[in-house]
């Protein structure tokens, strides 16, 4: 086993994942809603070299430059945090989807996550929302999922090919229905034996009760 | 003589306090990429992370060594 395989050999396991279920797709949102944080944090941390292009005289004549030169790496250690900082909200902001349910984890800041999911049988209606130029170009938008419970919405925001996403979660559907008719097939079969042979006492469980 | 002192001494103080506020910090976002993260990418982020970390460190002791000592 080599040093570094937990790099590389770990598969997309999560907390509170149930041994029967499978992944189907694991989204973050795109890429491009991480630029407008990161591309400020850049251009702060090349400020110092303005400032030396402009005051370099100054700073070399007084003696300054090593105190300019210590005020800068303090400068780009708190940038680099910053930079981290904001990729880390964005790498544990994501949604599971499986075949079972889909879950979504929000990183609100540090020690502060909101974990919402909602059962794959609760879905009713997928939709798509693709708004604006960067959006239609770079092929983001909102996938909107509505479940049985009319209040309420389950949104994957400013996700990557969201009609890909709607196509899986359809997908998922279509499976988690299959699953259902195929469990459901023995037990409708078995009451009607039970009916036609035993007495009319027996009680049957109905579907519900079936998939407790 | 004693201003240079104090100056060397205010900067070892600041420079303490900016490391051991940065490394906490530090330790904060390695915890929750490696704990919270799913998959092979945080891991490989926190890998990064790390070894930028140190290697800016390293350079920002350097400069206040020139400082201090």
């Amino acid at each position: 086993m080599k040093l570094f395989d937990f790099l590389t050999q770990t598969s997309y396991s999560f907390e509170g994942k149930k041994d029967n279920e499978n992944v189907a797709l694991f989204v973050h949102r795109h890429s491009f809603t991480l630029l407008d944080k990161v591309i400020p944090l850049i251009l702060f941390g090349l400020a110092p070299l303005v400032i030396f292009v402009v005051f370099g005289q100054f700073i070399v004549g007084n003696g300054m430059m090593i105190i300019f030169l210590c005020l800068w790496s303090v400068l780009i250690l708190f940038l680099w945090y910053l930079l981290f900082y904001s990729i880390t909200l964005y790498m544990l902001d994501y949604w599971i989807i499986t075949d079972q349910r889909i879950i979504n984890s929000e990183l609100v800041g540090f020690f502060d996550r909101e974990i919402s999911e909602v059962s794959i049988y609760m879905i009713q209606d997928v939709s798509v929302k693709i708004e604006g130029l960067m959006a239609t170009t770079l092929d983001y938008g909102t996938v909107e999922v509505q479940t049985a419970a009319k209040e309420y919405h389950f949104l994957f925001e400013e996700v990557p090919n969201p009609q890909k996403i709607k196509d899986t979660i359809v997908n998922m559907i279509g499976v988690a229905e299959q699953r259902r008719e195929t469990k459901t097939a023995p037990i409708m079969s078995a009451a009607s034996e039970t009916e036609s042979s035993v007495s009319e006492n027996v009680i049957v469980p109905n579907q519900d009760e079936a998939f407790m | 003589m004693d201003q240079i002192q104090g100056i060397q001494t205010y900067a070892g103080i600041v420079y303490l306090f900016i490391m051991f506020v940065f490394w906490l910090a530090a330790f904060v976002i390695l915890y929750h990429l490696i704990r919270f993260g799913v998959g092979n990418e945080p891991k490989k982020v926190s890998a990064i992370f790390l070894g930028g970390s140190i290697l800016i460190s390293i350079i920002t002791t350097l400069f206040f060594a020139q400082i201090i000592f």
